[in-house]
């Protein structure tokens, strides 16, 4: 039952990629979570256009990871490193959904990074956003997808997307990926609903309540400690700004699931 | 001078052995004893070196093949080494700090195995504990701390950079290779357009601003290998330490086995230290490599880790070995003695490791005794050299003999030397020993010990009832049907023939067993239970049989008149002389024409053999020797003014050994006496300076050879051999040439000198000079002495001509 539902309602994944490092780290880790929710993958790589903008002022420079020296940056070479980098995403992607049988499909896109997506997830059941980190240098050691989502924060408003999002943590559970599950409840009658949907063994369970649904609630909640998933409605009016995603990107460092 | 008084009896041409004599019915009968007969010498010699335990004491043990030298030194080693020490176990193992250098373990006898199987144990368990260890709870969260800590501290620092860059409206942003800053206007990116509008004031200030800026990312940068390499640091720190509580365990469990060998304690230390070094290849195994990434990677899967550097390379295991060891090398090849490092091919290099070090012969006799055949070892190459240096040094070094010789460049190893307390016992003939006597000053300081081995045995009756019980010994041995006492005699008697003395007896045992094996077949093959002298006889004939189809196409030659040779009447300058055709083991006489021719000359006997270069040096002396006879015999106080020449007629191959000697003087004398040679006989001897006749080699088959034609064209009784008087004792004759003597159909001359082989040749006198060195005309050596005489008369009137006539010449 379980899997039917969560076939049903998340169905297609997006995925956003760009250059920064960490993307072909959790690539792996990801197709293991569509083949787990049977779902499919797309990834979309955004060319970001503040970069190239940068790019193209006469005095642009880079400070290389390897010497830590500074050299004048091109846009032509930074679009050719932009489509380079896209290719072998694509490539290992494709790669590793034919190994794990997951359907998949990879697209590019030019523009702001968070806008971009969220134009393109109109017809995606969930979106992948990757977090964003200055210090990254190389791809971490391929990661098990329990190592990436443990422990998970999953935000309950009793709303549709939100019980699609406790049937997606419910399948993980069931599989026995998750193994430590956080529940931001909205309010009394949300916890005690939620609280009936999780009867689950083998899963450590805790219960907060949040009174007001905003970044900044959220984000003091969730980063007194390291948190590997958080999983968020997408409807939701206030997380459907980017500024709002960037914010939280930005303060979680960690991957965010957003559910339509 | 009678002839007659010359003539052998019967009974000196065959040493019988009288069945009656001796005191058993058959073999089954003797009891056992002592194998090798007559070999008192060699026993007391292999005694002293055996028991001998100084350097250089190794032993070489001579005497031709089928002696039983080897059976022998197996037996006294056999009683020998049980009372001496075990040795001990010599392992290889891994030296952790030079892997190229492996080490040597000591250990006593057993231990080598034990330690080897406690090391694969060892290795097993730990490949599920350290894992199991690596996969707690704690283990995770301490690692995921150092690593969270990391990145914390890099991500801070990159975020604190990119505060300070936005409070003065940069941003600070990734690229595919590093970091850029940008212009920001109300927390937008500058566009260059954007930047164009500003005034060159703010321009400035903006590329000042990031010029600053870039200066600590750059900085920044430098400090993350630092950062990353403390990390790496205290994650190690914190593997050892789990390692190290996992590892000892298992570890207390063998230093309490082995608490009592320091050297194993040491080496287990060592195993316990590498295992902490290399903890990740014990703890990266099958779950891994099941990984997604690893399993795209199928082309460029990494090999499995391997352990087998800590595994125990048991290079000698004496666990089962009963006092000393004695070791038989039988292809003493330098890897052979010396050890070998193998390698293994790998994508096209060759690789190897210590656990690839074979042991070589000198390894495994390590503390014992190790027996290989000298000529074996001479030509193996650099098989002598290493065996000697090792000898020297007391050391066995393994060394790539392709290395030493840089035949190939792979990398290989240089295994520490095992020192080496062995005793080493060459085998081979007699000649290589004085070879290498003469030749390898090594040699005389590394064997000291010679144990000669006799080839032969008096015939006395002690010898031949032991001669007996080694037939019993070995019938018993090989499982043969007994032998009546009828075969014995027959085996004895034939035991003189091969050692072609009727006085001694043949020691060899090969030959011997091969005779009681072929006798005993025959047995077989006539339904009898206990072989008897036919049987042998059988076994003997068959042999010849086998062997002979060369003297009887020899002989069809003789008789169809191919080769000349005549057996009667009467023959001047021509006499049957007698060789003897060695093929294989078989022997066989042939005899020949010799044929000599005399003339006025300086003195010189030409031997056409030497001329054509058909004669050996041996033959040639025995030529030389003729003219010095008659120098010395007829004409001392004038030159010898004759020049002769002497052939084989109808030789076509190599003529060597003086034993024609005697049948050349005569044919010689023959000559110069114009006196017929009765060609019923021939004559075998050599002659010395003085005229004695001296004692030759292959006596009985010279006899037979010339018997053999004899019959073949119908024995007149006028026919025989002359033989040396010092021959006689050497004569074990064919039966059917015994019985033709018997019968007075053949005779067996025995003679000491020259003058009484021309008496029986010629029917003449010989004579005897008197006081002043005259013969009797009317004698032999009276016709010789007159013809030399006029010979030299003749020469001085030439001499006197030709001087005339030049003096002529000279006046005119």
């Amino acid at each position: 039952m379980v899997q039917d539902e969560t076939k049903k309602d998340s169905n297609r994944i997006l995925v956003s990629l760009d250059f920064d490092g960490d993307g072909s780290s959790f690539i792996e880790s990801l197709v293991t979570l569509a083949a787990k929710l049977n779902a499919e993958l797309c990834g979309l790589f955004v060319e970001d256009s503040e970069l190239q903008q940068i790019a193209r002022l006469p005095f642009s420079r880079e400070i290389t990871f390897l010497t830590a020296h500074t050299r004048e940056l091109n846009s032509v070479q930074i679009a050719r490193h932009m489509k380079q980098h896209a290719e072998a995403l694509r490539k290992m992607m494709q790669d590793f959904s034919r190994l794990a049988n997951v359907a998949c499909s990879f697209r590019t896109a030019s523009g702001p990074r968070i806008e971009s997506v969220l134009n393109a997830a109109y017809d995606f059941q969930v979106v992948v956003f990757l977090p964003e980190k200055y210090a990254s240098l190389k791809p971490r050691p391929h990661a098990r997808l329990d190592e990436l989502i443990n422990p998970t924060v999953l935000f309950y408003d009793g709303s549709a997307q939100a019980d699609k999002s406790a049937f997606i943590v419910k399948s993980l559970a069931n599989k026995g990926d998750l193994h430590e599950l956080r529940i931001l409840a909205l309010n009394d009658d949300c916890e005690s609903r939620v609280k009936q949907l999780f009867a689950l063994d083998k899963v450590k369970l805790s219960y907060q309540r949040i009174d007001a649904y905003n970044i900044s609630n959220i984000v003091s909640l969730i980063t007194s400690k390291k948190i590997g998933l958080v999983i968020l409605p997408l409807e939701n009016e206030l997380i459907h700004q980017s500024s709002a995603i960037r914010d939280l990107l930005n303060a979680l460092k960690c991957p965010l699931l957003l559910v339509r | 001078m009678n002839k007659n008084n010359l003539a052998l009896l019967p009974a000196s041409l065959y040493h019988t052995c009288e069945p009656s004599s001796l005191s058993f019915s058959t073999t089954d009968e003797l009891a056992e004893s002592e194998q090798a007969i007559g070999q008192d010498r060699a026993i007391g010699a292999l005694n002293f070196g055996v028991g001998i335990n100084h350097d250089g004491y190794n032993l070489f043990v001579s005497g031709s093949t089928g002696l039983g030298k080897h059976s022998v030194v197996n037996q006294l080693l056999k009683t020998k080494c049980v009372d001496l020490p075990k040795p001990s176990d010599w392992c290889y193992v891994n030296n952790f700090s030079t892997p190229h250098k492996p080490r040597i373990l000591k250990l006593p006898a057993g231990y080598g195995s034990q330690l080897r199987d406690d090391m694969q144990r060892l290795v097993d368990d730990l490949l599920s504990a350290i894992p199991s260890a690596f996969e707690t709870e704690e283990y995770n969260a301490r690692v995921k701390a150092i690593n969270d800590e990391l990145e914390e501290t890099r991500e801070d620092a990159f975020i604190k950079l990119a505060e300070k860059a936005t409070s003065q409206n940069i941003t600070l942003m990734r690229t595919p290779g590093g970091y850029t800053l940008g212009p920001m206007k109300d927390g937008k990116i500058l566009t260059p357009d954007d930047f164009d509008k500003l005034s060159e004031t703010e321009q400035e200030d903006i590329k000042q601003k990031i010029n600053e800026i870039e200066k600590e990312v750059s900085s920044t940068i430098r400090k993350l290998p630092v950062w990353a390499r403390e990390s790496r640091n205290k994650v190690k720190l914190l593997n050892r330490e789990i390692s190290q509580i996992t590892v000892d365990q298992f570890i207390d469990e063998l230093r309490v086995k082995y608490l009592t060998l320091p050297d194993a304690l040491s080496y287990i230390e060592e195993v316990k230290n590498g295992i902490i070094e290399d903890v990740d290849s014990f703890r990266h195994q099958e779950s891994d490599d099941m990984t997604m990434a690893n399993l795209l990677a199928v082309g460029l899967k990494k090999p499995k880790p391997s352990f087998a550097r800590f595994q125990v390379n048991v290079l000698v295991d004496n666990s089962s070995t009963e006092g000393a060891p004695v070791v038989y090398e039988d292809n003493p090849t330098y890897n052979n003695l010396m050890g070998r490092i193998e390698h293994i091919a790998q994508f096209g290099t060759l690789l190897t490791d210590f656990t690839l070090i074979k042991s070589g012969a000198l390894h495994r006799a390590n503390g014992g005794f190790l027996i290989f055949d000298a000529r074996r070892v001479l030509t193996s190459p650099f098989a002598w050299e290493g065996l000697k240096r090792s000898l020297r040094a007391h050391d066995v070094r393994i060394e790539s003999l392709e290395k030493m010789l840089s035949i190939s460049s792979t990398i290989s190893l240089e295994p520490e030397p095992i020192p080496i307390n062995v005793k080493v016992i060459l085998t081979g003939d007699r000649w290589i020993y004085y070879l290498l006597k003469k030749f390898d000053p090594e040699f005389n300081q590394l064997f000291k010990v010679m144990a000669d081995f006799s080839e032969d045995i008096d015939r006395d009756t002690d010898n031949t009832f032991k001669y007996s019980q080694m037939i019993a010994n070995l019938q018993r041995e090989k499982k043969f049907r007994a032998f009546d006492r009828s075969a014995v005699a027959l085996i004895i008697e034939n035991s003189s023939r091969q050692a072609e003395d009727a006085e001694k007896l043949s020691v060899h045992k090969g030959d011997l067993v091969d005779l009681l094996r072929e006798a005993d077949y025959w047995a077989g093959e006539s339904g009898r239970e206990i072989v008897c002298r036919e049987d042998v006889q059988h076994a003997l004939d068959a042999r010849i049989r086998r062997h002979d189809q060369i003297r009887e196409r020899v002989h069809e030659q003789v008789l169809r008149g191919n080769y000349l040779l005549e057996t009667d009447g009467g023959k001047v300058a021509q006499v049957n002389g007698l060789s003897v055709m060695q093929l294989g083991d078989y022997a066989f006489g042939r005899p020949s024409r010799i044929t000599a021719t005399a003339r006025l000359g300086t003195g010189k006997v030409i031997d056409i053999e030497r001329e054509v270069e058909l004669g050996g040096s041996i033959h040639s002396k025995g030529v030389l020797i003729l003219s010095s006879y008659l120098a010395n015999h007829y004409v001392q106080d004038q030159p010898l003014s004759l020049s002769a020449s002497l052939v084989f007629e109808q030789s076509y191959g190599l003529v060597e050994g003086d034993s024609a000697s005697v049948a050349e003087l005569c044919a010689l004398l023959s000559a110069l006496s114009k006196l017929p040679i009765d060609q019923s006989f021939a004559v075998t001897g050599s002659v010395n300076q003085l005229g004695q006749v001296q004692a030759i080699g292959g006596v009985n088959e010279k006899i037979e050879g010339f018997f053999d034609i004899c019959k073949a064209r119908t024995l007149t009784g006028r026919q025989g051999v002359i033989i040396p008087a010092a021959n006689v004792k050497h004569l074990m004759l064919r039966s059917d040439v015994v019985a033709a003597v018997k019968n007075n159909q053949f005779n067996v001359y025995a003679v000491e000198t020259v003058d009484q082989v021309m008496e029986l040749l010629t029917g003449k006198t010989a004579g005897q000079a008197d006081s002043n060195g005259v013969f009797p005309d009317d004698s032999v050596n009276g016709m010789v002495q007159n013809k030399l005489t006029e010979m030299n008369r003749k020469r001085q009137e030439f001499s006197r001509q030709s001087k005339a006539d030049d003096n002529g010449a000279g006046r005119d």
